[in-house]
């Protein structure tokens, strides 16, 4: 009775264990594999439009259109979405930055306003850039001047849910308003337009792996259990 | 023939430490199962059971996964499942991938979805020519027509390749009764057919 109270035990121990792990397996696909960076702030900080706290915050991106996407920063635990905002891909000289460690690029602070997040690019992201993030055009303004660079700007206090669609404007160090297009480059630099067709991803990885794992454990548990079984049979077996 | 007090006890501790095992891995898998449909059900009221007017917002609709771009649909074999951005591991154990870099849903070109074939995509086996896939977001709902299957290694990223027309690649593993990682991927291949007029107006603009 007692061994067998103590083998129940075991195997609700096991159980629970089980669930366990497949279920923060699961909580960490949330993250998947997409761009995703931890940021130690030590000061106050503008993300977007939203000041940061002093603390540790998690980014991540949320892929959207060929020429932006939405950056969600979440809490140090990953359990609470802090803010959601927009970027544009970031271009420095005549190629894309590519680095091996998150790397943070930050406007200045003035006397009335904190330091403002101006690229974040995220680590071990092969074939992508920085993200340059996009503020409304009034703090973009005032960014603008104070570095004396083009800041892009989404014209109205965008909403979430108008981030995929909004149009972007750049504005310039003395406060000029024009259309986003793709790329910033330097104010005084000619824009030339590109004769070039616009690049089609290359796909050097296999096609993905489709099969799953949880028939293959189900099985071995099956497997297991009847191999339990038996030896539980030869251990009983009467005299 | 008993065994012996010494071997029963090692018998003992067998029975004890395969039980441990065998529930632990149906633990498991039950876990991963039952987490798979929750993250469906939960995403399918997110995204699917608000009016079409009200496209949910990512960062504050209740339970809803950014990342989740819509739903695929073949009615005549039964396949329903949300399709999440992103083809890795995790990604497929809960949601049906869209292969990132392909066309995303409204736009021209090649997208490609992966799924498993031994949940989602397991009955891709009885796919058929002319069968309909339908890929259905919030506001929008596209139509194919299955064109063509084929059987490829998982080298011939070929199929990933962008293409003039719009079109829907999906993409499993094949052979469908293989244990583990199948060898081969079995690829389905549709073209857009039919655009509902409330969608058509939308989807032109992106097109």
């Amino acid at each position: 009775m007692k061994r067998r109270t103590s083998c129940l035990a075991i195997g609700l121990c096991t159980v629970l264990l089980g669930v366990a792990l497949a279920t923060t397996a699961n909580a960490q696909s949330m993250g998947g594999t997409h761009e995703q960076g931890l940021i130690n702030l030590t000061e106050p900080l503008d993300v977007g439009g939203t000041v940061l706290q002093p603390g540790d915050y998690n980014i991540i991106v949320v892929p959207g259109r060929l020429n932006r996407n939405m950056l969600q920063v979440w809490n140090a635990d990953a359990t609470e979405l802090l803010t959601t905002l927009l970027s544009v891909p970031h271009v420095e000289g005549p190629s894309e930055v590519r680095v091996p460690e998150n790397r943070y690029i930050y406007y200045p602070a003035s006397e009335d306003s904190p330091r403002a997040l101006r690229t974040w690019f995220a680590s071990n992201t092969p074939n992508s850039g920085g993200h340059d993030i996009v503020y409304s055009k009034a703090r973009a303004m005032e960014l603008a001047a104070r570095v004396a660079e083009p800041v892009v700007a989404i014209p109205d206090e965008g909403k979430v849910a108008e981030f995929e669609t909004a149009p972007l404007v750049v504005v310039t160090p003395d406060k000029k308003v024009v259309p986003y297009k793709e790329k910033v480059v330097p104010y005084k630099e000619e824009v030339k337009p590109k004769a070039e067709p616009v690049k089609v991803a290359e796909y050097r990885k296999p096609l993905p792996q489709t099969a799953s794992n949880v028939p293959l454990h189900a099985a071995l548990g099956l497997l297991s259990l009847l191999g339990a079984l038996g030896l539980g049979v030869l251990v009983r077996r009467p005299v | 023939m008993t065994p012996s007090p010494c071997a029963a006890r090692w018998l003992q501790r067998g029975e004890i430490t395969l039980l441990a095992i065998g529930l632990t891995l149906l633990g498991w898998a039950l876990a991963a199962h039952f987490s798979t449909r929750f993250y469906q059900a939960r995403q399918e009221r997110a995204f699917f059971s608000v009016s079409p007017e009200a496209r949910p917002n990512p960062a504050t609709a209740t339970g809803a996964d950014p990342l989740v771009l819509g739903r695929i649909e073949i009615p005549r074999i039964g396949v329903t499942a949300i399709v999440r951005e992103g083809d890795d591991d995790s990604t497929l154990a809960i949601a049906v991938g869209h292969i990132t870099g392909t066309a995303r849903p409204g736009e021209r070109g090649n997208m490609a979805l992966a799924g498993h074939r031994d949940s989602f995509f397991r009955a891709l086996r009885e796919i058929r020519h002319q069968d309909t896939i339908r890929i259905v977001t919030p506001t929008h709902s596209w139509e194919y027509a299955v064109d063509s299957t084929e059987v490829v290694n998982p080298e011939d990223t070929w199929v990933l390749d962008p293409t003039s027309d719009t079109v829907l690649s999906l993409v499993t593993c094949y052979p469908f009764n293989y244990i583990g990682h199948a060898p081969k991927r079995f690829i389905v291949r549709a073209s857009l057919v039919a655009l509902p007029p409330s969608a058509a107006r939308a989807g032109s603009s992106r097109e």
